[in-house]
């Protein structure tokens, strides 16, 4: 079964991931992976980087309950997956994953510029193993 | 950033659709709305159906998308970096 397996550092899952934009553009970004998080979420770098082009509007609850807008925008997003074929047994890189609406974070942060939510994730295998994660389709 | 003149068409999208939210959500729930200049213009059971028609007859920027009953969305501990961040 194709998987991508990384080790956990400081309880957090972060993985590198390629966002895609309308026109083909591909960058990489590093992403928490958030199962807490209904939605996968990007930062002002991401969108200025692709040049994307909102097309929808939502609204993110906060702690204090009180909502605050938020562009969406499509874009495919990927994570480098492995699998060992079976003819050749060599590992052969590829990407896995599914065009989103992903919605815009008003604010950026320095250790990541992703939040894989829960409808990016739940695509997926998962299994967290003494301090690893396997995804897995 | 969104240009002045695509946040400008997402915004005359939303009054429209607020318009007729109520309508929507009783006869299309969970379905996709295709908005442009201010009009319903169709609704579809596809999100990549709608943007890509979306995007063929109008160009991206002068088209939204909204799923109707779409409730806000929670971002876990996110939401804290919100509340701290806005």
């Amino acid at each position: 079964m194709p998987s991508f397996s990384q080790q956990i550092t400081d309880n957090r899952i972060i993985i590198v991931v390629q966002l895609t934009n309308d026109g083909g553009a591909t960058r990489s970004f590093h992403a928490l992976v958030d199962t807490g998080a209904q939605i996968t979420a990007i930062s002002p770098r991401v969108v200025n980087e692709l040049e994307l082009i909102p097309v929808a509007q939502t609204k993110i609850v906060t702690a204090s309950e009180e909502n605050v807008d938020s562009f969406q925008y499509r874009a495919r997003v990927d994570i480098p997956i492995a699998y060992n074929q079976s003819s050749s047994s060599e590992l052969v890189n590829f990407r896995m994953g599914n065009n989103l609406l992903v919605a815009g974070l008003p604010y950026q942060r320095n250790d990541y510029d992703v939040i894989l939510g829960m409808d990016f994730i739940s695509l997926f295998h998962i299994t967290m193993y003494r301090n690893r994660i396997i995804l897995s389709n | 950033m969104p240009t002045d003149e695509v946040v400008a068409e997402l915004k005359k999208n939303q009054q429209a659709y607020e318009a007729v939210r109520d309508q929507m959500e009783k006869a299309e729930f969970g379905r996709i709305v295709l908005l442009h200049d201010g009009q319903v213009v169709s609704v579809y059971n596809d999100l990549g159906d709608a943007y890509d028609i979306g995007r063929e007859k109008y160009g991206l920027g002068h088209f939204s998308l909204h799923r109707v009953g779409e409730r806000p969305f929670d971002l876990g501990w996110h939401s804290v970096d919100l509340n701290l961040n806005t």
